[in-house]
């Protein structure tokens, strides 16, 4: 084989096999998340926390995927006055308020057909915009709370039930962030099978995706779940996702994870992401596919100052460090089983202060 | 000089495999009981009898025939690998090609379970993922070499040096295309020096771009094959290697230093089959300990298994050409390459596939090309200078390479 055959046969083979920004698209899909304009009106939620479900004249469904969503609903002249909108998978003691935040808002009845839901009429001024608001009381405390970290559900769908019930008795938890890998195979049919799993549960669950979402060509997780990578405030931490489910995490998100480490430079930072830069079982490698750009995101986290990470991915639970940053990889929700750990199902029960940044984990056996 | 009673007596078995031959087509290239004493027999030896048989070997085997067989070697051969050589009607490598893929697949269905049934534990992961590399590794070998096998001239393409230069220099430029990292050219440079059994080969890599280098050292010994002192007329080579190298990144303010000790080896496919002539296996193993080192953050370290397992063939017989061809998989993360970016679910696991021309077209000076696709592309040409450019014709005649 001569040198130019062998240029030839190996730029065939980088064509089938590399692509260097696999989960581009799906940064870029995280942008529409959260938005959608018809001949009816346009709906726009703040920062891409929820996924719209459902937008049809005077019909508007969201899942939400933050304790607080603020809403924008433009509506042309002559439209419909009243809209019914459907709000899931909230903090169970959520409100509704009417009006932009920071100037007067007025509340709005809502009927509550779960405890994660919300259902209420809308009356819209018809070629104006509605500002609208779904959060929790206590969303501006500074007041320890509790939350729930786990991941790594995928063929232990049927047994979740056990997970639920479980997580049901911390009640003190205000909600629980799932660090990817809800289904085996990421299609439409799972992820809606997880949802109606969630039925069970008193909370909502914030979610990103893992590498099993990833199954199906056109990944259909975002106009179920919502966002890969996102952030969101509540009582003055920040949490954020970081799509890493493609074992990296794409130059687009970079750009957003500097942005949202500058907004709480000064306050408390958790983040929440599938694969982990790396693991403590380098051996193995259940991390990112380059150390060097492992690497470099943890130094973007350290400092930045986050205060914990949390993955998912290993199916087992591991407490480290990485770039000084206490991390845990909690991948406990039923997939085949990391054999010989000791740990098995399990969740993590994380108190936060907003006021110390100080973080409490307990791990929560199921089995 | 007469000649030993080894080859007297391999002449004899030759001539009367020629005498069988002639009355079966199917056998004409074949590997009767002969093919066990020759692999036995020093290169040099087995290749004077090749000679005599190549003549009546290469018009049996019509080129409707080779094409045939190089057809069977993609189908079906991608999966029953040895089907190019059987229509080939060497039938006896093509049973030692389908035995040496089933073990290989053997190896890669065994390692695999293990995975999955101990959820790749922490304390069963490092031999099962090696014996999964290990495996994958030998059904890409058992199929290439059927490819190579069916397609290669008789006497191979090309010939090894038997004989490492005392000294080897290669300089060049890498292009790296990686979207997450600011640096896209490095100079390169590096060259080993022999010494007996021991060799080192410092190389550094700067970026021109952005502040980004990488200094390394590997220091070897070589436990089989040939120095520039002892040249062997062959290209198998065992060799245990340390090295240590530090990568800093400055633009992010981080770097990778690295210890790490392996084992690495390359195999001539000659001993296999002298269809195979001017072809090798490399496969290497070994253990790197990183410390991932932040600007202000405290270190975090972690371990990592060095695994490789590549294909590859001589080119020429020297006079002037000569050189090496290697296609290859490695299995670590940490290098400019990184690991590939699978679409889908089977993320994070792989290292990256390499590609690596060498060509010298002058005694002591070459040029190489590499390729290495991971998490970022990397081309590298390098111009290669050997310490033969300075020595006689006698001493340099096997030429020099690794």
């Amino acid at each position: 084989m001569n040198p130019r055959t062998s240029i030839a046969l190996f730029a065939l083979a980088l064509t089938g096999t590399a692509c260097l920004r696999v989960s581009e698209e799906r940064a870029r899909r995280d942008l529409e998340i959260g938005r959608a304009q018809a001949s009816f009106g346009a709906v726009a939620v703040e920062d891409g926390l929820a996924a719209i479900r459902r937008f049809e004249p005077g019909v508007l469904e969201l899942w939400a995927n933050a304790p607080v969503l603020r809403v924008r609903l433009t509506t042309p002249p002559e439209s419909d006055a009243t809209w019914s909108v459907h709000v899931r998978n909230v903090v169970t003691d959520a409100e509704v308020f009417v009006g932009e935040a920071g100037e007067e808002q007025r509340p709005l009845a809502a009927d509550a057909p779960r405890a994660t839901e919300r259902r209420f009429d809308l009356a819209v001024e018809a070629g104006g915009v509605t500002h609208l608001e779904v959060r929790p009381p206590d969303a501006d405390s500074r007041e320890p709370f509790d939350f729930i970290a786990l991941a790594d559900v995928q063929e232990a769908i049927d047994r979740v039930g056990d997970v639920f019930a479980r997580m049901n008795a911390e009640s003190s938890a205000r909600f629980a962030m799932f660090s990817g890998d809800i289904t085996s195979r990421g299609s439409t049919d799972e992820l809606l099978r997880f949802q109606n799993e969630m039925r069970a549960l008193d909370m909502p669950i914030f979610t990103t995706l893992g590498n099993h979402e990833l199954g199906e060509e056109d990944v259909p997780y975002h106009s179920i779940f919502g966002r890969g990578s996102q952030s969101f405030v509540y009582r003055h931490v920040r949490f954020t996702f970081l799509d890493s489910a493609s074992a990296t995490v794409d130059p687009l998100v970079y750009d957003w994870l500097r942005e949202w480490i500058e907004a709480a430079r000064n306050g408390t930072h958790l983040v929440f992401m599938h694969v982990p830069p790396r693991e403590p079982i380098g051996l193995r490698n259940g991390a990112f596919s380059s150390r060097a750009e492992a690497a470099k995101l943890l130094r973007i986290l350290g400092a930045g100052g986050v205060d914990g990470t949390f993955y998912g991915h290993v199916h087992s639970f591991y407490a480290f460090e990485n770039a000084g940053i206490p991390a845990y990889i909690s991948g406990g929700g039923g997939a085949i089983p990391e054999r010989f750990d000791g740990i098995g199902r399990h969740f993590l029960l994380v108190r936060v202060d907003p006021e110390t940044s100080e973080t409490n984990v307990r791990v929560v056996r199921v089995d | 000089m007469p000649a030993p009673k080894a080859d007297a007596k391999a002449t004899k078995t030759e001539a009367a495999r020629s005498k069988t031959d002639a009355t079966d087509p199917q056998k004409t290239r074949s590997e009767g009981a002969a093919t066990e004493t020759e692999a036995a027999r020093p290169a040099a030896k087995a290749t004077q009898i090749e000679e005599r048989r190549t003549e009546t070997d290469v018009l049996a085997v019509t080129s409707t025939r080779r094409a045939l067989a190089a057809g069977a070697s993609l189908v079906p051969g991608l999966l029953v690998h040895g089907s190019g050589h059987w229509v080939l009607g060497e039938r006896d490598t093509a049973g030692r090609l389908l035995l040496f893929e089933g073990v290989g697949l053997g190896a890669l269905v065994v390692s695999l379970s293990g995975l999955a049934l101990t959820g790749a534990s922490r304390y069963f992961v490092a031999p099962l993922a090696a014996g999964a590399v290990g495996g994958a590794g030998m059904f890409g070998i058992t199929w290439l070499a059927d490819v190579y096998g069916v397609l290669a001239p008789d006497g191979g393409t090309g010939a090894p040096t038997g004989v490492r230069p005392r000294l080897a220099i290669a300089t060049g430029i890498r292009v790296v295309h990686d979207p997450r990292f600011p640096h896209d050219v490095f100079v390169s440079h590096g060259f080993t020096v022999d010494a007996g059994p021991l060799w080192l080969s410092p190389t550094f890599d700067i970026a021109v771009d952005a502040p980004n280098r990488r200094y390394a050292l590997d220091v070897g010994r070589r436990l089989i094959g040939a120095t520039a002192a002892e040249p062997t007329g062959s290209g198998t080579a065992l060799d245990v290697v340390l090295g240590v190298a530090d990568h800093a990144y400055d633009t992010d303010r981080f770097s990778l230093t690295t210890l790490e000790l392996s084992l690495a080896g390359r195999l001539e496919l000659a001993s296999f089959a002298r269809t195979l002539r001017g072809s090798f296996a490399e496969a290497s193993l070994g253990y790197a300990r990183h410390w991932y080192r932040y600007a202000g953050l405290e270190d975090d370290p972690a371990d990592a298994l060095l695994a490789r397992v590549g294909f590859g063939i001589y080119i020429g017989h020297g006079n002037p050409l000569r050189g090496e061809a290697t296609v290859a998989y490695d299995h670590r993360r940490d290098t400019l390459a990184g690991g590939l970016l699978v679409p889908g679910i089977g993320v994070g696991y792989l290292g990256f596939f390499e590609q690596r021309t060498e060509l010298f077209f002058a005694r002591g000076v070459g040029a190489a090309l590499e390729l290495a696709a991971g998490s970022a592309l990397v081309v590298t040409t390098q111009l290669l200078l050997d310490s033969s450019l300075f020595e006689s014709d006698q001493i340099t005649k096997g030429g020099a390479a690794r």
